[in-house]
Order: structure tokens, then sequence, then C-alpha cells
């Protein structure tokens, strides 16, 4: 049974078990969905809660028909870009807030958003093993040796599960549209050298 | 020659490319769809480094995730105790009008529905993002260790640390509308969270200050501490407190908050206004113009913590804005001058809420109806 029917299926019976289901399922990869777009941890954890809050008291799995990871990522994209205006809004209101140095292309369009949320599903979809290398090659920093002593594996177990998963997420992407702005800044990042 | 799922992997762990694989892999990149894919891969790395910058608790990713799991397992004892009231009726009142009507209420063509009252429910996210549901049926120990304890009982959910664990880790409680609950926190201060509330904070204070972040309605009883001053931040106002009972209304959807003091002295801030207040004073903080105090009777605004409302001199419009949020119901006025009538009058928050409007209806001058959520106000 795939992840949404069984989660549906559980509400029936145990709403607070299909809850917790819901979030274990997609909290992190909401995260950093909405982390992406906001480049703030505490407005990221915060998007992401009030989706889960919203789904929860506004019963939205009592009649639930489509995939849930869709409707997941659509809310929190949604919140996201809803949070980034209203923030705009507020910002004459506050002192500047002198923000991290953002290392991260910003975001202009939401032809992007709708790239990263595509990325972030598939990286969600990853076999859990896969996934879990993925990210903690991309997100945690680790090289591939680190990870194979993390995991108790060989260093070519996680080449390979690597390389599936470089396939997997370039598949998932092809056909978008490439926004100009986004072409411009990868052929300054081109040839960035491999991490250290 | 490998495939270039292959090399990719490769030259990202910088393993260095023989012979011609690096000509392969500039030529596919050379591709815009290929260049842009690699860019998303490098932008995802970069956002781990910013994670780790910022001193997320998550940076770590996976590992503190597996770290939960453990925890989860072997801490989180869940019991269920037995079936609270969960109903918190502490006084009675009778209820009276401006116009006053003895009436019995027979059978009721009025309503093919009821909206039930708010039941205690909330929703705990911790500190690492586990997010926890509490009512008020079920006793939960949220968190149990040698150094600090979280328990939801009946409809409180009480924090107790020892010295300095869990300092800097920040809970949040989420009330939805129709809901309520209470929140005792480490250092014995008493937080009342009406509907539609969510309170941010730490599970222990650190020293100097104590500082909570608000939105929606809360009433604290803060307790005294004259070296960590208590400070609750709710959207652009501030209060400053040392020890002492307030009710703090600051919905985000409003363009007024408003700070009311029953007993102590505290401090709102506002921009770059602040005002000391007394007890019996209420600040309002308005976007377009700015601070302003003004006396009122307390109990109008602080009543729905000790479970009632009390209107007095108010329009229906206005009354109606408050059930709304904690029946968790749409107010529908189809006679735009039913909005105007003044209502004064006492009510048990958990009171069906037909009780209410049938009283309403003894004043002849409105009529109502409830269909699903919808409560539709006529005028007679």
């Amino acid at each position: 049974m795939d992840i949404t029917a069984e989660i549906l299926s559980t509400y029936q019976k145990d709403e607070g078990k299909a809850f917790q289901m819901l979030f274990d399922a997609y909290h992190d990869d909401l995260f950093l969905f909405a982390h992406r777009i906001l480049q703030d941890p505490e407005a990221a954890e915060d998007v992401v809660q009030e989706c889960y809050v919203e789904c929860w008291t506004a019963n939205r799995l009592e009649r639930f028909s489509g995939s849930l990871d869709k409707y997941m990522f659509g809310a929190v994209r949604h919140a996201s870009l809803n949070y980034l205006r209203s923030k705009q809004r507020r910002n004459k209101w506050h002192e500047a807030a002198e923000k991290e140095d953002t290392v991260l292309p910003v975001i202009s369009t939401e032809e992007e958003v709708e790239s990263y949320e595509t990325l972030y599903t598939a990286i969600n979809k990853l076999p859990e093993e896969r996934r879990k290398i993925f990210l903690m090659f991309c997100i945690d920093g680790k090289k591939y040796q680190e990870i194979a002593d993390t995991l108790h594996i060989s260093k070519n177990t996680v080449k390979t599960q690597m390389k599936r998963a470089l396939k997997t997420l370039r598949e998932s992407l092809q056909g978008k549209e490439l926004s100009s702005i986004l072409f411009f800044l990868l052929k300054k990042s081109f040839f960035v050298s491999p991490q250290n | 020659m490998r495939e270039i799922d292959e090399l990719l992997a490769a030259y990202l762990d910088g393993e260095e490319l023989v012979g011609d694989e690096l000509s392969q892999l500039k030529e596919w990149l050379s591709n815009d769809e290929n260049q842009q894919f690699y860019s998303h891969i490098t932008a995802i790395q970069a956002q781990g480094d910013l994670l780790r910058k910022q001193k997320h608790p998550q940076r770590d990713f996976i590992k503190i995730k597996t770290a939960i799991q453990k925890k989860r397992n072997r801490k989180r004892l869940w019991r269920y105790g037995a079936v609270a009231a969960g109903i918190a009726v502490l006084l009675t009142f009778s209820l009276w009008f401006f116009v006053q009507t003895d009436h019995q209420p027979e059978d009721d063509p009025h309503y093919s529905n009821t909206i039930a009252p708010g039941q205690p429910k909330a929703i705990l996210r911790l500190h690492h993002g586990e997010m926890v549901l509490l009512d008020a049926e079920t006793e939960k120990i949220v968190l149990s260790d040698s150094l600090s304890e979280i328990r939801s009982n009946n409809n409180t959910l009480e924090y107790t640390t020892n010295g300095s664990a869990g300092r800097g880790e920040y809970n949040v409680l989420t009330v939805p509308r129709g809901a309520e609950y209470k929140l005792l926190l480490s250092d014995g201060t008493k937080v009342y969270l009406n509907s539609g509330s969510e309170l941010r904070y730490p599970i222990a204070f650190a020293d100097g200050e104590r500082e909570v972040y608000l939105s929606g309605e809360g009433y604290f009883e803060v307790t005294a501490d004259t070296m960590r001053p208590f400070i609750i931040e709710a959207g652009l106002t501030k209060v400053r407190v040392l020890g002492t009972s307030f009710n703090i209304n600051a919905y985000p959807e409003r363009s007024n908050t408003f700070v009311t003091l029953e007993k102590g002295l505290v401090e709102v801030l506002f921009g770059e206004d602040s005002m000391k207040v007394l007890p019996g004073m209420q600040v309002v903080n308005d976007k377009e113009s700015g601070m302003s105090c003004r006396e009122v009777k307390t109990e109008l605004y602080t009543s729905w913590k000790d479970g009632y409302y009390y209107f007095r001199g108010q329009t229906l419009e206005e009354i109606m804005s408050t059930l709304a949020v904690w029946y968790d119901m749409n107010v529908v006025f189809e006679d735009e001058n039913a909005r105007s009538i003044i209502i004064g009058g006492r009510l048990k928050r958990y009171d069906d809420i037909n009780y209410l409007l049938e009283k309403f209806e003894q004043t002849n001058e409105i009529e109502y109806e409830i269909k699903g959520n919808v409560l539709t106000i006529r005028k007679k």
C-alpha cells in the first residue's frame, strides 16, 4: 500500500496515529523545502507546523483524494510564499534585521519555487536508505567515506546509492522550464570545486 | 566509460576523474538542463552549510532524527487515565438582559445542528520538531528523564526542570480555534491560552531574562523574580513584567493589540514607545494610531480564563466575533442593523451555544438559525 493510502486508512481507525504518520513521512523534507524558500530555519519550522495544524483542524484527511505529498508540499509552498509577501510588507515596521549571509541563490520567481517543489518531493520519494545517504551528503556535508563509516556499509555502496539518487532526481526535473535568472547563476557557478 | 550519474557521484565526492572522463562530464554539463541540475545539487549543499551556520538543531539532519527515534521509544510514556470531565465550570452565573422576559424554551425549530463549545485541545511542538497532540481526556507524559519532565494532565501542560536542563530549547504550544489550554512553565508562571493562539517558550529559562512569544490571546500569572524580568513578545508589542497577572489579546489578523492589567506592574513596549501600566488599565496598540491607555473593567477582558464570558454594553457583532473563535463557527448577519444591538450578560464558556442564543431571541430583537457550523442572525 502506498503511503497516502496507508495514512488515510489508518485515519479511519486512529486519527492521532495517522497524524503521526503524516508527520513522519513528510516533515523533514517539507522543512528543507520551506527553508530553501525562506532561508530562515525558525520561519520554515513555523510554516511547516502551520500546514500540519491546518490539515488537522480542518479535518483534511476526512475526505481526502489525491496524493498527500502533493497536498503537503503544495500547502507549504503556498504558505512560504505568503510568509515572504507579508514579511516584505512588515519590513517597514521593523529595524532592518541583519540577515545571515545567504549563500543560496535568491529565489525571485514562483517558477523556481515550483522546481524546488519538484526536487524536494522527489527527494522525499527516494527509498529510505538512498534518501538518508543523499541528505547526509548534501545537507550534513559528509563525504562518502564518513557516510559509509556511520552506516556501517562500504564506500562503494554509498557511491552507488548516490549515483541512483542523482539519476532519479535528474529524471524528475527533466522537461521543466529554465528561468533565465537561474541560467545566469548557473553560468557563474559552473566549475565550483567539489567540497573539501 | 562510466555512465554520467556515476561520474557525477564520483566528482561530487572530490574524486579525480581520469582520461576522457573529465571531458565527458564537461560535455554533459554544457547542456543547459544538465547544468541546471548540477546547480540544484550544489545549492542543496549550500543549504546544508547554511543550516549548520544558522545553528539549527536539525543541522545534523540524519543523525538527530535517529536519536529522536531512540529517545522516543525509550522515554515517552502514554498513560490513559480516567476520562476527565474536561469541563472547567468554576462558577455559576445567571444570564441577565436589558430586556427581561419569562419564557420557557420548548421544542426548537431553529436548528438542524448544535455547535459544540470549545474543548481543551492543543498541539505541542518539541524542540527537535516532533509534534504531540494533547487533550483533556488523556494524561500524557511527554518527556521524563532525570533532568526534566513535561506532563499533560487534564488540560494543563506542566514543565518541571532541574536547574539549567533545557535552556534555550524552545517548545511551541498551538491551540486551534474552538479549543483552549493551560501551561505551567518551569518557573511556575501560569499561562491560559485562548482559541486560535500560540505560545513559543523555552523548556527552562536562562539567567537574565525570561522571554516568550505569543500570537493570539493569553492570560499570564507571572511568578515574581526580580532577577529575571518576564518578557512577552506579541507581534510588535512587548510586555515586560516582574511578577503580576494580566491579559494580552494580540491576534495577528486584527489591527489592535490589547494588554489588560489585573495585578502588579507592567511595562508595554510598541515600536519606539513604551508605557508603564497600573492595575485596572488597558493599553491598546493600534498599527495606525500607536499606543493609548484607558481604564477598564478588567473582568470584561479576563473572565474567559475562569470559564465564563462577561459582556457589558457590547454590540452583538463584537460578542459574536469573540464567540465565533471559541465555538469555531462562522457567523452571518442577514440584517446589517442586527450587528449593533447591545446585549449584556455572563455566559459560561462551556454552555451549549443554543442556550445563549435562546436568551438573545427572548429580547425579541433577533432570530437565529444554525446549519452545520454556520450561525445566521436575522433582525426580527
